[in-house]
């Protein structure tokens, strides 16, 4: 008896320590990439924006030195003219896409979740922008916008002089606008798929039941499936608010690393620094990789308490259930 | 009662189309209609003779086949003229600089990438980086979920809160990092930057695997099974198609990806990459090679390989995979 019961214990603790040492030798390259490429990375980050790294004259390496230099030159920055441009197109999208996008993608799920006329074929339809590459979509768009727009316009509508809308020498006010219907216009897809998701779990008892006291599809829509699908709403918001500084609105497909200064957006702006850097086509004039670093970390740092307020407000003032 | 059912059901298959449902119909009919008409015109055009299209100016209508160089629209003219011409040539990206940042990098700007160099590195970045990234995803997940250890609940809550925090601009230290480690521009950053648990994917297949019995596992570790064992033959088969769904949407997402490759792997052109270059940077000075109709076909030559896997998936691909794993 007594044998019996050591011999599960050191069956068990065996089993535990096996356990362990697979868990551990599963776990140790997926964490060492986190730890080199997410927190190194990140920690990097706030390196680089306090260093100055000059490469030595003779022989190879570095000469580094603590700086604020590009802190201070990317804190300038972030509250110039230029910056505040940006940030407001930034918000422009953003406001678009909570005002328009998200309210018209609750309509179309509501129509799907129903299963209403050729819901199928319009999931397929809205999904689709989501599997083509937003470089085809993208090229196509720009050629009808560049080359069939003035055509048409010109031909059909008698209209004159009608410029291009996504040629580098249109005007900023044609490009931005028609980069953000283009990008809104193509966003419904992940949208749609995850609400439709939500609004297929609903108790359909809720539903019958208001049917039953003469509820509208308005009502229904308004009073049962939005506030029971607001907490997936919510989730959506928040990570476009925290994607608003990484958003490039297509911006680089349409101009590459070209778009006119009024159009910039926050997203496109660092990706277009970087790449310019990476292509050795930055000029004299072009922020450094350093600033732009620091201009990261400012960014990140206004970002993180406007995400939890919009979250908590959100929670507290969202539809209710009840 | 039964009445009353009866009643309630043919009230509810009777019920009339009301003006939200129709407003929507609409709306949705005219986004459909724009998204088909793109695409269409964009067949055409992909047809037309370089004749037709710039000096024509046959932007609408079909093919013009009695306009100069008909034969050749006929005949896949501008096609041909991506898949074996000199379309599609684009050059190295000129990376010979000397920076204080990276440190001095050399590569010969006047190399030349073809359609086959583009294809392997389309594949070659889109296959492995989607499972490998699919398959660490799936690791960490059954990890967590599996194996109740105080680090799993740890893991789990750090990945939400990495979801939660936007990083911005850590793409200079990302190629800093990448070009210390002497693999920046080969297949090994690509992996390297694929090799992580961070993101949707990690909590799609927690939710899956939480929800699968235990008696499984324990009844294969009663039998012998090692925990490798377990991990490929029971747990595996059992998530594959959850793996496969995601390795599908992953293999997608890289397919379509010109950024990541502009930044990362520079001098390896993908697909993606050289369509997007196309336009701007070819090294053929002919203009039947840079026209719209040639840049056109270009892009339906990228976008052919997914239109085929999302016609063949696409109840898979839009399947709901939410939090709760792979619904049917």
């Amino acid at each position: 008896m007594v044998y019996t019961k050591r011999l599960k214990q050191k069956k068990t603790y065996t089993r535990k320590q096996k356990r362990l040492v697979f868990y551990m030798l599963m776990f140790a390259l997926p964490l060492l990439q986190f730890l080199l490429f997410y927190l190194y990375v990140n920690f990097n980050s706030i390196i680089l924006a306090f260093t100055n790294r000059v490469a030595k004259v003779e022989g190879f390496g570095y000469d580094v030195s603590l700086t604020t230099d590009h802190f201070v030159a990317a804190w300038k920055f972030f509250f110039s003219g230029v910056s505040g441009r940006m940030l407001w197109n930034s918000m422009k999208l953003f406001i678009c896409q909570i005002f328009i996008v998200t309210p018209l993608a609750l309509l179309f799920s509501y129509y799907i979740a129903k299963e209403r006329w050729g819901a199928g074929f319009f999931r397929v339809m809205l999904y689709l922008p989501q599997v083509i590459s937003c470089v085809v979509l993208g090229l196509l768009f720009q050629y009808v916008a560049n080359e069939v727009y003035p055509y048409v316009a010109e031909t059909f509508f008698g209209a004159k002089n009608v410029e291009s809308l996504l040629l580098p020498s249109s005007s900023p006010s044609a490009q931005f606008n028609t980069t953000l219907i283009f990008t809104l216009w193509f966003s419904f897809g992940a949208n749609v798929l995850i609400y439709t998701g939500a609004m297929s779990g609903i108790d359909q008892s809720v539903v019958e039941s208001a049917q039953l006291d003469g509820v509208t599809t308005l009502q229904e829509f308004w009073y049962i499936y939005v506030p029971m699908i607001f907490s997936t709403v919510t989730t959506f918001v928040v990570t476009g608010l925290a994607g608003i500084f990484n958003n490039q609105m297509n911006l680089h497909v349409f101009f590459n690393n070209g778009a006119q200064q009024e159009v910039n957006v926050f997203g496109y702006y660092f990706y277009r620094i970087s790449a310019m850097h990476v292509e050795n086509t930055a000029g004299g004039n072009v922020m450094l990789l350093e600033e732009l670093a620091a201009l990261g970390l400012i960014a990140t740092i206004v970002l993180i308490p406007i995400i939890l307020i919009t979250r908590k407000l959100m929670n507290k003032y969202g539809p209710s259930v009840d | 009662m039964m009445k009353n059912i009866e009643t309630n059901t043919v009230k509810k298959v009777k019920r009339k189309a009301q003006p939200l449902d129709i407003i929507t119909a609409v709306l949705l009919s005219v986004f459909a209609f724009s998204l088909i008409l793109l695409m269409t015109w964009g067949i055409f055009t992909s047809f037309k003779a370089y004749a037709d299209f710039e000096r024509g100016k046959n932007y609408l209508g079909l093919p013009n086949m009695s306009a100069l160089g008909a034969q050749d629209a006929l005949a896949f003219g501008n096609y041909r003229r991506i898949l074996f011409g000199k379309a599609f040539y684009i050059k190295s990206i000129n990376a010979s600089y000397y920076s204080a940042l990276f440190g001095k990098i050399t590569n010969n700007p006047n190399t030349v990438y073809t359609l086959v160099d583009y294809l392997k590195n389309s594949f070659l970045y889109s296959i492995v980086c989607s499972f490998v990234h699919a398959f660490v995803a799936f690791t960490c997940a059954y990890l967590c979920a599996k194996y109740k250890f105080r680090f799993s609940s740890f893991i789990y809550v750090l990945m939400l809160i990495v979801m939660a925090i936007p990083i911005v601009g850590s793409t200079p230290s990302m190629i800093s990092l990448l070009r210390d480690l002497g693999i920046h521009d080969t297949i090994f950053a690509m992996i390297a930057l694929n090799f992580n648990f961070t993101g949707i994917y990690f909590f799609v297949f927690h939710a899956h695997i939480e929800g699968l019995s235990d008696t499984y596992m324990e009844a294969a570790e009663i039998d012998g099974a090692s925990q490798m064992g377990i991990f490929i033959r029971i747990v595996f088969p059992l998530c594959l198609k959850t793996f496969f769904t995601v390795f599908l949407l992953q293999f997608i997402q890289t397919w379509n990806d010109y950024q990541t490759p502009m930044l990362y792997y520079p001098n390896h052109p993908t697909l993606s990459y050289a369509v997007f270059r196309m336009t701007r940077n070819t090294t053929t000075t002919s203009i039947f090679d840079q026209c719209v109709p040639v840049w056109v076909a270009g892009c339906m030559v990228l976008a052919i390989p997914i239109f085929i896997i999302f016609i063949a998936f696409n109840k898979l691909l839009m399947g709901n995979l939410t939090m709760g794993g792979l619904k049917e």
